[in-house]
């Protein structure tokens, strides 16, 4: 008996094709069949029947509303044949409970999404359907042949423009359809003749196409395999390095200059803005204030690769006060690796059993994934800008830069603003006011307005320290300056000879006599062992239970 | 029918494919009377004792190992063996050839699979590692608008 796929197809007024959710098995009738016959409804299979999981009752215990979400269908016999309860039921309409679910009187009715509906009377032998729309006005008034064995299969479509139903005969398929805006109440066309289901599946009529057995969807892409067999693998990693330090330098400009003083150094230019050989008439014409001059005076913790020694200037002014120039803004501090390892060896070693976090200076504790760091050799660098104080540091885990962290690890030493520059404010204005005109009108005069605006800013504020980083800076400077690892490892509790007891995990295809010792299977295939069924059914239980070989 | 049964001590227990057994006595040797199962047999036999040690046997006839899961005694000198087959040892030759996926093993294993095989008490261990090196010295540095002199 030959098995022919049917999705259920409905076919609208104008041609569209609905196409449901389930697929019907029906056995084939061969050419000689004759209605006489009997088909064997345990070749039927429904591959998909809308559940229905709330179904109401009436006050009788009869079920007489149903509401689906897609069409459902049902079986009727009528030539001698009982319906039985069990064939109902299994095709997922009304599992009914008395042998008679279409008696007259009964208000069986399927409700649709757009409230139409369908009325079932009549009863098991003659029944009668009756399509209403939510308004109750009737479009259909549609029965099954009762005179012949009749297999009948509505087929209901909730659309709020029209309604289709199917009608089979042991060996041909009807399809009719409705459009309610068109036709009158009653009126239906049928808009294919039948299907001779004893003809080749290559003949169907037009309008309906003949299924693929495997392919009933051709319209659908077909699924292809996939997964973790099917996929390309692992992509490639790229190694990907701490970087170098930058090639410039705020330096080369021309406009900064960063000196690498020592601390007697530095005290000699104090000396030297403080003490009477500051020439205030010639800085005077250059800024208002000198500590304009100053851009930056920072305490930062790596040493700064310095050249040759020269004579500081402030602003055009050349001091006698010599200090370091530093030859870069730029410092890499190398604070070496550490090899991790992996402790057990297990997947203990991994998130989220360990955790791993890093202090790093200057910059706070971070945390870090187990799953990024263990096992890796970790190496840490920290790039720093001696002139903004800046620096972020490098977590290497392998060959990767997987972690990156930005800080501030400088100390801006204090440089008051208070006294020293109101006096020399005070200074610069009266010489500017006993210099007069003279400057007037040069570039000069534009240079002393823009200070004597600074400086009246400058003092109408209280007198502060602005520090780079602020507190973060100072409290870097306090906090250890040392980078660690803080790791918390699980203290693994583990039985003596475990692995004899219980196996570890594997998860492996291997043959049997390949193992020894404990053995636990999830799947084994007992190809080739001439044993009964039984036997075969024990020695899988034993496998999965877990065997000594 | 000439059938055979040869009485051993197991000490393996049921899980293991080849069972550590030590024969007692001679065969056993007549003939099959009556029918009997082939996974759970039931042998009666005429025998002046039947070691009491006895919890594992071998029927050529059935090609099958069992373990004795009774002996019991009847009249006029006869004892009834009722075992059940050991499929394990019985096919140990043709099982040791068949492939499956292990879920757990003691000789191969990966012990990065998660399935919970290792536990861990509740306290975990705290450690610190240092990076050898840190930051040790301290620099000033000034800078200055416009450019320096030389000496």
């Amino acid at each position: 008996m030959a098995v022919a796929v049917f999705p259920v197809r409905i076919f609208s007024a104008d041609g569209q094709i609905f196409i449901r959710k389930f697929n019907l098995y029906i056995p084939m009738p061969s050419a000689a069949y004759t209605e006489t016959n009997t088909i064997s409804w345990s070749g039927f299979k429904l591959l998909s029947v809308v559940e229905i999981d709330a179904i109401l009752k009436n006050n009788n215990g009869h079920y007489n509303a149903y509401e689906f979400p897609i069409c459902n269908w049902w079986v009727k016999m009528n030539s001698g044949a009982q319906l039985q309860q069990d064939w109902v039921q299994a095709f997922g309409f009304p599992r009914c409970i008395a042998t008679n679910p279409y008696a007259n009187g009964n208000d069986f009715r399927i409700v649709f999404d757009n409230d139409s509906y369908i009325l079932v009377a009549g009863n098991i032998t003659n029944p009668n359907f009756k399509y209403y729309d939510k308004n109750g006005n009737q479009y259909l008034n549609w029965s099954a042949d009762s005179t012949s064995a009749c297999y009948t299969l509505p087929f209901p479509i909730p659309n709020d423009d029209f309604i289709g139903l199917a009608d089979s005969h042991p060996r041909w398929f009807y399809f009719y359809g409705i459009n309610n805006t068109n036709n009158e109440p009653g009126f239906y066309t049928r808009i294919n003749e039948y299907v001779d289901m004893s003809k080749s599946l290559t003949t169907w009529y037009e309008g309906i196409k003949p299924i693929d057995i495997n392919d009933p969807y051709p319209n659908i892409p077909q699924s292809t395999p996939s997964g973790p067999a099917e996929g390309v693998g692992l992509p490639t990693s790229d190694a990907v390095d701490i970087p170098g330090l930058p090639t410039f330098s705020v330096t080369d400009t021309g406009f900064v200059t960063l000196f690498n003083p020592t601390m007697s150094q530095v005290k000699d230019l104090a000396d030297y803005m403080w003490n009477g050989l500051f020439d205030i008439n010639n800085f005077k014409k250059i800024f208002a204030d000198p500590m304009d001059c100053i851009l930056g005076f920072n305490m930062v913790p790596v040493a700064v690769p310095s050249g040759a020694a020269a004579n500081i200037n402030i602003g055009n002014l050349v001091t006698s006060v010599t200090m370091n120039v530093a030859t870069s803004q730029w410092v890499e501090v190398d604070c070496g690796s550490i090899d991790i390892g992996l402790p057990y060896g297990s997947y203990l070693d991994f998130s989220p059993y360990t955790k791993f976090s890093i202090y790093l200076p200057y910059i706070g504790t971070c945390e870090l994934s187990a799953d990024d760091v263990a096992g890796q050799v970790l190496t840490l660098k920290y790039h720093v800008d001696a002139l903004s104080c800046a620096c972020v540091a490098y977590l290497k885990c392998g060959d990767h830069v997987l972690y990156q962290w930005t800080g501030s690890c400088g100390y801006s030493i204090p440089v008051t603003q208070n006294d020293f520059s109101r006096m020399i404010m005070a200074i610069a204005n009266i010489a500017a006011a006993g210099i007069g005109g003279a400057i007037v009108g040069g570039a000069g005069a534009a240079i002393v307005n823009a200070g004597a605006a600074a400086a009246k800013n400058v003092s109408a504020l209280k007198p502060e320290v602005h520090r780079s980083g602020a507190i973060g800076s100072s409290a870097g400077l306090m906090g250890a300056q040392t980078p660690y690892l803080i790791i918390e490892i699980p203290q693994a509790c583990k039985p003596d000879k475990q692995y004899h007891y219980t196996g570890y995990p594997g998860f492996i295809t291997v043959k049997v006599g390949d193992l020894s010792g404990y053995a636990e299977f999830e799947e084994i295939i007992l190809d080739g062992i001439g044993c009964t069924e039984e036997e075969r059914s024990m020695i899988e239980g034993l496998c999965k239970g877990g065997i000594y070989v | 029918m000439n059938f055979t049964i040869d009485l051993y001590t197991n000490t393996s227990p049921e899980n293991y494919v080849t069972k550590s057994i030590t024969q007692l006595g001679t065969q056993l040797s007549g003939d099959l009377r009556q029918g009997t199962s082939i996974i759970r047999p039931g042998i009666v036999i005429e025998q002046a004792s039947v070691p009491a040690t006895a919890n594992y046997m071998y029927i050529a006839d059935f090609g099958r190992y069992y373990f004795i899961d009774n002996i019991e005694t009847a009249e006029h000198g006869l004892y009834i063996i009722r075992g059940r087959v050991d499929p394990l040892m019985s096919y140990a030759t043709a099982l040791k050839a068949c492939k499956g996926i292990v879920h757990r093993a003691e000789s191969q294993y990966n012990t990065y699979l998660d399935d919970g095989t290792f536990k861990a008490y509740a306290n975990p261990a705290i450690i610190t590692k240092k990076f050898p090196n840190g930051f040790t010295q301290t620099d000033f540095i000034l800078a200055v608008a416009g450019s320096a002199s030389a000496i």
